[in-house]
């Protein structure tokens, strides 16, 4: 059992190297080479707008395809805890929002703590990860038809501290709400429209998941989602 | 004893035509800028070992995922000999394995950099590149 476990680890952390290196290389020619005909050839006669603007799908399916790569690379490594120390959720939280001040300004968003936040164990830099992730997607699911509220809000249960990140943006559908954490699965709305490819939420599933706790997203009581989430409490 | 350099002379290290290919195009604009390229880490060690008559490049450009003697191992056998051990060695690689990168910076490389898959990205990488190693002062050769 164990040995076969060992070789799947292996051959996963093989998988990644692969990714991010050797398919990278192909990738990189596809490009390369696309953009010099382009910059070589892009004025001949006979190539017409139509013709230089197929060459440039081309290239950037291969750099959306780039993206994609980046994408489960870092997923890859968020595999365990670097480090686990006492982290004041108050503070990670409030970085988090200070680093999101032009954006929420911008678009005239409201981030408040409700009540006291218990500390946790876990690592600050994922932990940081984790509510700035959740923290960009409800900025990029914001209802149009009023100003973004997220609201942060946790307490104490047995040995886990439970999270809740309340928004008042546009929700996640019932049905949608378990794979919304599935790698490179985009369920908004406007996920036609809105950037990224589907790899916050699975993130953060990664993070909760090596703190050894659980994720959920529910709807809100602000009308928009509630993504709740466990981390380990702090003793004493 | 050092001198102010005209040409930058720079050895790049890479198997693969096609990338060779994009290296040089990435460089083209660039003035006193001279390529050799050679496509294993034997061939390179004869460069910065000195043999065969070959003579130092300033500066090496080394593609780490090499068939025979890797990257690695070329830095390794360049770090342990007292001349060409003053070579920069750039690691200029596909590789953003978290792995490559610490080997890398602990074979004392000069620069680890990943390739740009955007052309015009790496031309900029380039300028900045030369931009900075011609305005250093080199052993003399």
């Amino acid at each position: 059992m164990e040995v076969a476990l060992a070789r799947k680890t292996a051959d996963l952390e093989r998988t990644t190297y692969i990714l991010s290196h050797d398919l990278r290389k192909p990738l990189r020619h596809i490009v390369g080479f696309a953009e010099a005909f382009l910059e070589d050839y892009g004025t001949l006669e006979g190539l017409d707008d139509q013709g230089r603007q197929y060459i440039e799908e081309m290239v950037g399916g291969a750099k959306r395809m780039e993206r994609l790569l980046d994408g489960i690379l870092q997923f890859a490594r968020l595999g365990e805890l670097d480090e686990s120390t006492i982290v004041n959720l108050y503070s990670g939280w409030k970085d988090v929002i200070d680093d999101n001040r032009s954006d929420l300004d911008e678009i005239g968003g409201h981030a408040h703590v409700r009540g006291h936040l218990p500390k946790v164990l876990g690592s600050p830099r994922l932990l940081y990860q984790l509510l700035g992730n959740l923290v960009g997607n409800a900025v990029k699911f914001r209802s149009k038809e009023r100003p973004l509220k997220i609201s942060l809000h946790a307490h104490t249960r047995g040995n886990k501290v439970v999270v809740c990140l309340e928004d008042n943006g546009v929700g996640i559908p019932a049905y949608l709400r378990k794979e919304a954490f599935d790698l490179f699965r985009r369920v908004g709305p406007q996920a036609q429209s809105t950037e990224g490819m589907g790899l916050g939420l699975a993130v953060c599933r990664r993070i909760v998941e090596a703190h050894g706790g659980k994720i959920h997203a529910d709807a809100s009581p602000l009308g928009g989602t509630v993504i709740k989430f466990s981390l380990p409490a702090v003793y004493g | 004893m050092t001198q102010k350099r005209r040409v930058l002379e720079v050895l790049l290290v890479e198997d693969d035509d096609r990338d060779a290919v994009l290296t040089r195009r990435a460089f083209r604009k660039q003035q006193d800028v001279n390529i050799a390229r050679v496509e294993t880490g034997e061939e390179a060690l004869d460069y910065l070992l000195k043999v065969n008559g070959h003579i130092r490049p300033h500066l090496v450009l080394l593609d780490l995922n090499l068939p025979g003697i890797d990257g690695h191992a070329v830095l390794r056998r360049a770090k342990a000999d007292p001349e060409a051990r003053r070579i920069p060695i750039v690691a200029l690689t596909s590789s953003k394995a978290e792995d490559d990168v610490l080997k890398g910076w602990d074979l004392q490389v000069a620069g680890y950099l990943h390739k740009p898959i955007d052309l015009d990205a790496f031309r900029d990488l380039a300028d900045k590149l030369v931009g900075w190693w011609a305005s250093n002062e080199f052993p003399e050769r």
